[in-house]
């Protein structure tokens, strides 16, 4: 029977001591310790001798309670007689730990005891935090995504979700959970969805939603790529789904822009009076605008594959293999070839203005971009103005000559009678006949030239202004009064000038045969003219001291048959062609003028000595 | 400088300017003789029949350009096939009321050609000729 006790208190003793937990007993009143076992001593790192029997439990707390909250504690333990709680307790190297203090009272023989298990929980604890921060880093994760993240459990209301579906409904987080999208949209939006919903939770496939558009808090409608992927929730027996949108409102707009644009260049271009084409490095034909059916009489797909050559008349091959060449030299740069031949498919002749620019390294076209502009009805304008110019030049040098033969002839006779005839009454009348005839041979002249040098094109040559000055000379020589007239010339020529000797010579032959028409042959009347030719230009200076023009008159000396002189006789026509053949010329007119003092003029005329050798 | 020219023929189509250039010249003095030819047809004619006879060819030929069928510049083409010495006699001088650019230029390369004169014929033009003969 005592042996049978003995065993009884040793398995109890082992029980106690071998405990994963450490067991205390105490006083139910003071609370203090009056048996420990190993565990506890270990857990606290204290041994018996340290005062941990003895000690009050209350001690072992990191905080430990109040007299008054112990004493709460321990009414509300006498109601209950049991009571688990966490606390965080303190060992006797004042290191910290979590643990759950499990207190039951028993009772022992006559006494009543607290039995203390406390457990150390501070894995558990630390796990329970990990947690905790785990999940505070995912929802920021989810609330920072700019894409919109939810789940749904089998009807479609919603169980989590993040900022930005939340600032897309326009409301907070938590007004959405537990809601469906028909407390939000619709009826038959959310119904629509809801289908979806439906689709991807009974079936367990994943589902893509290309395009889904929400109206948000603005009305303004946004668009969401969204995919839908079946989830199993832990506590529903049917799955839900985790789903994710994503804003493709301004990819899909800057799509549309793009489509919009793209639809609005293919437009222009196949509706261009020009044909594009572009040519691969071989010089095959890789794309051919629809416009060369119209223009060119051949369907697109009949012209791919060919060479630009095959359509080219043989003799524009060195001009187009040239044009081509250059072309290919220079990267991006637009080279212009006037005019082109090429035969249409009726073997109609067509004028082409050609634009090419080499794009092989532009990764989209990589090729040769030709625009080819139809000028054939230009061309043929143009052939038939300059045919016409031509008849009408041919005509009005024939028609001049004709009037200024017979006035020649008038002239020959003139001169004649004044030789023959002695009357001095009938010389005067000879000598005015004389001049009659002589302003009218000059105002054929006038009008020849000014005919001409409107339709005429410049012809370049090397101009001695010594000699032209010789010649305008030799004309005025047997002017009245020439004789008592001073005449400067300096003439400095430091390069080689080239113009228009026609237009050059009327320009001078005016100029100087006015100064001398309107001189006032007084004493010490001179004309001086100076001409400075170097590389750029040509400055001719005709100044004289002769009547000089009114003021009220010199604006209006270049107009066409003005004559700002009473003693005028002449055509009105000299300084409306100087101005002209000036103009003509690239050059420019001034004019000074004093009345009674002088007149200077000084024209300025570009050398054309660059365009010459070109 | 000739002081003595013996014989001068004008070819012009124009009867009235042949009169006038005659008499000028008659007054001037500046030839003996004479002859008109109212087209250049009949003035090569009578170079061809006369080009064995280097005395009866003209010392000067005033030369009108605008003619109708043989022109000046037809006559000028015709006369250069004349035998050398015939050329050597018979220098011509233009005489035209054009004084268009384009016809002076044409004439003046023509090496027979020795003047360009406008008209009407003056004693001035005629010295200036005389000197250059």
């Amino acid at each position: 029977m005592e042996q049978e006790l003995r065993v009884r208190e040793d398995l109890l003793h082992t029980i106690f001591n071998e405990s994963p937990d450490a067991l205390f007993l105490a006083d139910p009143e003071t609370s203090v310790i009056s048996t420990c076992n190993e565990r506890a001593m270990s857990m606290f790192g204290m041994n018996r001798n340290d005062h941990i029997i003895g000690n009050n439990l209350n001690y072992l707390l990191k905080y430990p309670h109040s007299t008054g909250s112990w004493n709460n504690f321990k009414k509300k333990f006498s109601e209950k007689k049991f009571m688990v709680q966490e606390l965080e307790f303190k060992t006797s190297g004042n290191k910290y730990f979590w643990g759950s203090q499990a207190i039951t009272e028993i009772t022992v023989g006559n006494h009543n005891y607290w039995l203390v298990r406390i457990t150390d929980i501070a894995e558990r604890v630390k796990d329970k935090k990990t947690i905790e921060e785990n999940r505070k880093i995912l929802r920021q994760v989810i609330d920072m995504l700019p894409h919109q993240i939810f789940l749904k459990d089998s009807r479609g209301g919603y169980i989590l979700v993040n900022k930005a579906l939340a600032d897309l409904y326009n409301t907070g987080i938590d007004q959405i959970i537990g809601k469906t999208d028909a407390d939000f949209l619709e009826k038959s939006h959310a119904d629509r969805i809801y289908t979806d919903d439906l689709e991807v939770i009974e079936k367990g496939i994943e589902k893509y939603i290309p395009e889904e558009y929400i109206k948000d808090s603005n009305e303004n409608v946004r668009i969401l790529q969204v995919t839908k992927i079946p989830f199993f929730l832990e506590d529903e027996k049917k799955p839900g789904l985790l789903g994710i949108g994503i804003d493709i409102t301004e990819r899909v707009h800057d799509k549309n822009i793009l489509e919009d644009n793209e639809r609005k260049f293919r437009a222009l271009i196949e509706n261009s009076s020009d044909v594009i084409l572009i040519l691969g490095e071989n010089f095959k034909i890789n794309y051919v605008s629809p416009s060369s059916q119209r223009i060119l009489g051949y369907h697109p797909e009949k012209l791919i594959g060919k060479l630009l050559f095959e359509i080219i008349d043989s003799q524009n091959i060195d001009t187009l293999s040239w044009f081509l060449s250059e072309t290919i030299s220079q990267k991006g740069i637009n080279h212009v070839l006037e005019s082109l031949h090429i035969t249409n498919a009726n073997g109609d002749y067509i004028y082409g203005e050609v634009v090419a620019v080499n794009l092989l390294e532009d990764p989209v076209i990589s090729g040769i971009i030709i625009n080819f502009h139809d000028v054939t009805k230009r061309k043929i304008t143009e052939m038939e103005l300059l045919n016409a110019n031509f008849e009408l030049d041919s005509f009005v040098y024939k028609a001049s000559h004709d009037l200024k033969a017979p006035l020649r002839s008038v002239m020959g006779l003139i001169k004649l009678a004044k030789l023959e005839m002695k009357d001095n009454t009938q010389q005067m009348y000879l000598d005015m006949m004389n001049k009659s005839v002589h302003s009218l041979d000059a105002f054929i002249k006038d009008l020849t030239l000014f005919s001409r040098n409107n339709r005429l094109e410049i012809e370049t040559k090397l101009i001695s202004f010594p000699v032209i000055i010789d010649e305008v000379f030799n004309n005025l020589m047997f002017l009245e009064n020439a004789y008592k007239v001073k005449i400067n010339k300096n003439i400095r020529e430091r390069s080689e000038f080239y113009s228009d000797i026609t237009r050059i010579s009327t320009i001078l032959n005016n100029l100087i045969s006015n100064a001398f028409k309107y001189h006032r042959f007084e004493n010490n009347s001179y004309i001086n003219i100076l001409i400075e030719a170097d590389v750029d230009q040509a400055r001719i200076v005709v100044e004289d001291n002769g009547s000089g023009i009114d003021p009220l008159y010199v604006d209006r000396i270049f107009d066409m048959f003005y004559r700002a002189s009473e003693s005028s006789y002449g055509s009105g026509l000299g300084l409306y062609i100087v101005k002209n053949a000036v103009t003509k010329l690239h050059g420019t007119i001034e004019v000074e003028s004093v009345l009674n003092q002088g007149t200077k003029f000084e024209v300025v005329i570009p050398n054309l000595k660059n365009i010459q050798k070109q | 400088m000739r002081e003595n020219i013996d014989l001068v023929m004008l070819v012009d189509d124009n009867d009235t300017d042949n009169f006038i250039h005659k008499r000028v010249i008659e007054l001037t003095g500046f030839s003996k003789n004479i002859i008109v030819k109212n087209s250049g047809k009949s003035a090569l004619e009578y170079i061809e029949s006369h080009k064995s006879n280097i005395s009866h060819l003209p010392d000067v030929i005033f030369l009108d350009i605008n003619m109708p069928i043989v022109d000046g510049f037809v006559f000028l083409f015709e006369y250069e096939n004349f035998p050398e010495d015939v050329k050597q006699k018979c220098k011509i001088a233009i005489l035209s009321s054009s004084d268009n650019k384009r016809d002076i230029d044409r004439i003046v390369d023509n090496e027979y050609v020795i003047n360009f004169i406008t008209k009407p014929l003056s004693e001035e033009a005629l010295a200036d000729l005389k000197k250059i003969l």
